[in-house]
């Protein structure tokens, strides 16, 4: 999922997250093509910003990410329970990238 | 090595520290008076049109996946209770005044809100925004000490820095108590509601108390997460062992495990964006 403004959305993007307004009732649901008109309409609504559907790439090197899991999980990573955590950990930072 | 008893006088103390605003000092009062409605509550409150923004900031970040959906103290107040919003009061207004020096740790402590109310939406077990507030709260005893004592704190982080240890031992060995008791003393002190004491006292040892299990399983299974993915810097580097009991509880599978640090990367991507605006 992305946050991103309005007016830079790429054609054909999908909303992530339904639109709501200040008592928290959607009125457009997730899922919804963000269209041309879709876009005047929230600006006319006075939405700036949007969640969109997508992959976000991190800000990080993958190698730097890999050598920060290792040094946090350094004390404990014997304990079974945290041999666990930092494999899934380490499966989601391989899907990341 | 400091006196417990001393420490814990002095932590007492902390809304005493000129520092902390007027204002707040005023609404905590005045919340403490039987007499005083969440109407009153809500116009001091608004009195104070930066407090109003940071904190409504705070409310929509951490409780509402950032969707801005309360836009007045008032509201805030209905949703989520008097008690809440007086936590929350409380706590965003000590992480300003730290702001500077601590935006490691708030930006821990928003994860540890976002994921702990992940968490408590996944099981159902409780309402997930006393679990994010919980979360946001559950390090406060690290600002309250170092506020207090700063020169020690800034010694204590920084040899376990040195000496790559956890930062509770070093706490232990300078203070004679953990943050987590430190900042469940200040919680009592300016009665925060009770789950909120027990999920600071408890957040590295849930199995502790009898009154916020849930609660506190919840924070320190969220603590962990957010440290295992580096979110912020809370004082060390190392991932502790997750409690048996919070294990259990969640019972994740591997995969279950990776498709939630897919959640979490989302929900910490947000928290950056939120970071890097000054004002939403």
């Amino acid at each position: 999922m992305l946050k991103m403004s309005v007016e830079s959305v790429w054609p054909g993007a999908v909303l992530a997250k339904p639109i709501v307004n200040d008592a928290g009732i959607s009125l457009i649901a997730a899922g919804v093509e963000v269209t041309g008109s879709l876009k005047e309409k929230l600006a006319s609504m006075g939405v700036t910003e949007i969640f969109i559907a997508g992959k976000r790439v991190p800000d990080i090197p993958k190698e730097e990410f890999l050598a920060k899991v290792d040094v946090s999980f350094s004390k404990t990573e014997e304990d079974p329970r945290m041999a666990v955590m930092k494999r899934a950990l380490l499966a989601h930072v391989e899907e990341l990238y | 090595m400091l006196d417990a008893e001393r420490v814990r006088a002095k932590v007492e103390r902390t809304n005493a520290v000129p520092t902390i605003p007027l204002v707040i000092k005023k609404i905590l009062r005045a919340v403490d008076q039987p007499a005083t409605s969440p109407a009153a509550v809500s116009k001091l409150i608004s009195s104070d049109p930066a407090l109003t923004a940071k904190v409504l900031k705070v409310i929509n970040a951490a409780m509402y996946g950032f969707v801005a959906r309360i836009a007045s103290v008032n509201q805030a107040v209905v949703l989520l209770g008097m008690n809440v919003v007086r936590a929350l009061l409380l706590g965003v207004s000590m992480f300003e005044m730290m702001e500077q020096t601590t935006m490691g740790l708030w930006k821990h402590s928003l994860g540890c809100a976002t994921v702990a109310k992940l968490l408590a939406q996944k099981k159902g077990m409780f309402d997930p925004e006393e679990a994010s507030v919980a979360g946001l709260l559950h390090d406060i005893g690290k600002v309250v000490l170092s506020i207090q004592y700063p020169k020690e704190y800034q010694m204590a982080v920084a040899a376990a820095g040195e000496r790559s240890m956890f930062l509770p031992d070093v706490e232990m060995e300078v203070f004679n108590m953990t943050h987590a008791t430190a900042g469940a003393y200040f919680a009592n002190t300016w009665r925060l509601p009770k789950f909120v004491v027990e999920s600071i006292r408890c957040h590295h040892e849930p199995s502790l108390t009898i009154t916020a299990p849930m609660h506190a399983t919840t924070v320190h299974m969220a603590d962990i997460l957010v440290k295992a993915y580096n979110v912020g810097f809370s004082g060390d580097p190392f991932v502790p062992i997750v409690h048996q009991s919070s294990w259990e509880l969640f019972d994740f599978s591997e995969a279950q495990m990776k498709d939630l640090f897919a959640e979490i990367g989302d929900a910490i991507a947000q928290i950056d964006d939120f970071l890097e605006t000054p004002n939403r």
